[in-house]
């Protein structure tokens, strides 16, 4: 079909007379118009002629003219006989049945009308005594005198209708001629019309011929986008406007340009060679007899480079929301089912794409329902939510603590949510810590500054006893007051030592070695030697083979102030024992330290461990001791506790070390 | 240098220096012979509610004053406070806190727990004479206890 809506005219199309023609100014000159067909066809142009009289059949023809005169005259001699008494003169009814008969009918009528009349008088309307042959001069001269009239009236009557006649004819050219310039008028305003449309547009537009593919005609835009002018574009093949790598149009598609018409993608180039790529649009017509393909052809150069925008776009937020490091997932609403979820997200669940997308987090058991319902609540409040900390599992069930934050964003009229998550396990283990840490800090500066102060008080507040008891010379005073004085000042000495011990304990200083537990026990031993000698305690070491690892010298300090305050608090027990060993049963080994001193008040037990907290009052700690073997055990990731049934039931101090291994035969390896 | 009854304090403290210091001090003050010192928190808990080692109510009366340590061993100061003022019996018993802390923390603790009085052990000989003698003359000569 034609993409042209139908014109108000038509080409001459003898060849094709089936298809209408194109809309524009033909290269060639144009065909003839021929509008003959159409005026036999135009309404009539002479006033009155297409009314309906009933005198136009009784003059359509001579002898329906010649009927009418007889007819005619017929009736007014009927009328004058039946009138005769009333009616004077013979010849009254005849004179206007002349006339009429000579206007309708013309001169032969109008002679014929007065014949008969003529005739009628002489025979039957004169009294019968002045009838033919009777009739008297007067009569004769009447008689010749009104044939003579009818003969010119019937004259003067043809000639009106003839120069009637001829007016009309007039006329009717006249009114053809006008009709014909304004059918031509209107025919040229349409061609300039098309021709405007063709020249405005922005659209290269190109009539080919069908065979060969020569340019008939161009528009003013593709001079302008080929760079040719108008001239050489006509001599031109189509094909010549095609860049020379653009796939080349095959004739199926030809074929079915010209008979349905085709959309296509393609490259064209200019005159100078640069390349552009347009969408063709073909169809076939048929233009004074020639067969051609009228294309309109459009630059997509903005188009294509648009898309190639928008692609290079996609890849970089793609490229974005992939290697994010943190987790990111896409939800469609209300169901939550995922639509998209980046690579991280993928590496913290242990999922791959396929399982993930379409599903609810509920689905894969990623979150719970009550924490999920939180969110969507808090999402449905404030269409954003930042920093939510929750809990969510992993495919293999590891728990990770999780930062989520999420926004309701509208793609497409459909709302999804974006949530970006991040691993906070680590950072809140570290923060656990730093608190604990922090917490430890605020007590050891507190501590610190009240423990080093007591024995300063001591010392100062002595110092000026031993001042007015030396003025007294009471020997018995100055000792005690010199005691004080040495005991202060040994408990500082002794406090300061100890304190950077502890603070060495933090950090690990030696590297690990694997070590069998007889030996790090007998080490520390040797170092507790003296007291145990002093208190008379017996030492039981178990021969269990068990191998422990860690930084070799803090492993024997945790034994060595094991075993000291297992003496220190052996009381009055006549026969002090202390027995170390291995738990090697379910689960890790626990080591242990028992003794059966005075135990431990199970009321205390909490700040058994405390930084300077000493249970008992007096004795010579300065409650490091235990604080120093806990830290030293956490560092080698284990734990320890004390079991104790109360006071005088002795204490048995348990704890675990990570890398503790029951191994038959294994030598010391540092 | 008084007159009226002699008053009767139970001395909270673990350090014994700082024990002997407070005892020679308060010897002026005739109260030498009613001075109880207990070396932890634990005892004094003991002595006050008559438990443990101090079950026997006649051989552990009630103080009139209690002064008290805040840095104890096995009960810290400050519990033994609270537990005083917690009791019903023992709520009206004035505590006067006597450390060597004078950190802010333990000074707001310690009254809002319902210390009667704060004191902070000088490092000065001089000072802390001075201390014990104001100490002795406000709470052991014109303080007023009832009977």
């Amino acid at each position: 079909m034609s993409p042209w809506p139908s014109l108000p005219f038509r080409f001459h199309q003898e060849n094709n007379p089936g298809r209408k023609g194109g809309p524009f100014a033909p290269c060639e000159t144009p065909p003839p118009l021929r509008v003959g067909s159409r005026m036999e066809r135009a309404p009539s142009l002479v006033r009155g002629e297409g009314r309906a009289a009933p005198w136009r059949a009784a003059t359509s023809t001579a002898a329906a003219r010649y009927a009418l005169a007889t007819v005619a005259t017929g009736a007014a001699f009927l009328l004058r006989m039946a009138l005769a008494d009333y009616l004077g003169p013979p010849y009254i009814l005849f004179y206007p049945t002349v006339l009429l008969v000579a206007l309708l009918g013309g001169l032969g009528p109008g002679a014929l009308a007065t014949a008969l009349a003529a005739v009628l008088v002489a025979f039957w309307i004169l009294p019968a005594e002045r009838q033919l042959p009777f009739m008297t001069l007067r009569d004769g001269v009447s008689l010749a005198a009104f044939f003579a009239m009818g003969l010119l009236m019937s004259l003067v009557a043809h000639r009106y209708r003839a120069a009637r006649h001829r007016l009309a004819l007039h006329a009717r050219d006249l009114a053809l001629r006008e009709a014909e310039e304004d059918f031509r008028r209107r025919e040229e305003e349409a061609l300039r019309r098309y021709e405007l449309l063709a020249a405005n547009s922005r659209d290269i537009i190109l009539f080919v011929r069908r065979d060969g593919g020569r340019v008939l005609e161009a528009n003013a835009a593709a001079t302008a986008a080929y760079g040719y002018t108008h001239a050489e574009l006509q001599g031109l093949t189509i094909h010549e406007l095609r860049a020379a790598d653009a796939q080349v149009t095959s004739a199926r598609d030809l074929a079915e340009a010209d008979e349905r018409g085709l959309r296509v993608e393609t490259v064209h180039r200019r005159k100078d060679g640069a390349p552009f790529p347009v969408e063709v649009t073909s169809q076939g017509a048929t233009l004074g007899g020639t067969r051609m393909l009228v294309s309109v052809i459009r630059d997509i150069t903005a188009r294509k480079q648009a898309e190639e925008s928008l692609r290079e776009s996609e890849r970089r937020y793609s490229a974005l929301f992939e290697k994010a490091p943190f987790a990111i997932a896409l939800t469609e609403m209300p169901e939550g089912t995922t639509v998209s979820v980046n690579e991280a997200f993928l590496r913290l669940f242990e999922y791959s794409r396929e399982e993930v997308i379409g599903k609810t987090s509920l689905d894969l058991g990623i979150s719970d329902a009550a924490s999920r319902a939180q969110v969507a609540a808090a999402l449905e409040r404030h269409d954003s939510i930042r920093d939510f900390e929750c809990t969510r599992t992993t495919r293999s069930g590891t728990k990770h603590e999780l930062s989520l934050s999420a926004d309701r964003v509208s793609i497409g009229g459909k709302d999804f949510v974006l949530t970006s998550i991040q691993d906070i396990t680590r950072r809140k283990r570290a923060e656990e810590e730093l608190k604990e840490r922090n917490d430890e800090l605020v007590r050891f500066t507190y501590t610190v500054s009240h423990d080093l102060k007591s024995p300063l008080v001591t010392v100062r507040t002595f110092l000026g006893y031993l001042e007015q008891d030396f003025g007294k010379r009471d020997e018995s005073s100055l000792r005690e007051d010199f005691g004080h004085i040495r005991t202060a000042a040994d408990r500082m000495s002794r406090l300061l030592d100890e304190l950077l011990d502890l603070s060495r304990v933090g950090r690990q200083v030696n590297p690990s070695v694997r070590v069998p537990l007889q030996v790090v026990v007998g080490e520390a031993l040797d170092l507790v030697a003296g007291r145990l000698a002093q208190r008379g305690v017996k030492v039981e070491v178990t021969e269990e083979p068990v191998v422990i690892e860690g930084d070799r010298p803090r492993l024997v300090e945790v034994f060595q102030n094991l075993l000291d305050n297992s003496a220190k608090f052996m009381g009055d027990q006549p026969s002090p024992r202390i027995e170390v060993g291995v738990d090697t049963g379910a689960g890790e080994p626990v080591l242990f330290v028992r003794d059966n001193g005075i135990g431990i008040d199970p009321r205390h037990k909490k700040k058994l461990f405390g930084l300077f907290e000493k249970l008992e009052p007096g004795t010579e700690g300065t409650g490091i001791g235990l604080a120093q073997v806990r830290r030293i055990v956490q560092i080698h990731g284990g734990r320890i506790w004390a079991e104790s049934a109360g006071r005088g039931h002795g204490a048995c101090f348990r704890f675990t070390l990570a890398r503790t291994r029951r191994e038959r035969g294994k030598k010391e390896s540092a | 240098m008084t007159s009226g009854n002699p008053i009767a304090i139970l001395l909270v403290e673990d350090d014994l220096a700082h024990a002997e210091i407070v005892r020679r001090n308060l010897a002026a003050f005739r109260v030498a012979n009613r001075l109880t010192h207990v070396a932890d928190g634990q005892a004094a808990l003991d002595y006050l509610f008559h438990e443990g080692d101090h079950a026997d109510a006649s051989a552990s009366p009630r103080p009139d004053l209690v002064l008290l340590d805040l840095r104890l061993p096995k009960v810290d100061g400050l519990e033994v406070l609270r537990r005083i003022k917690e009791d019903g019996a023992l709520r009206g018993l004035p505590v006067v806190v006597l450390t060597t802390s004078a950190a802010e923390l333990d000074l707001v603790a310690a009254y809002t727990h319902g210390a009667g009085s704060y004191l902070v052990k000088p490092v000065d000989f001089e000072k802390f004479t001075k201390l014990m003698e104001a100490f002795g003359f406000y709470w052991l000569a014109w303080n007023r206890f009832p009977d």
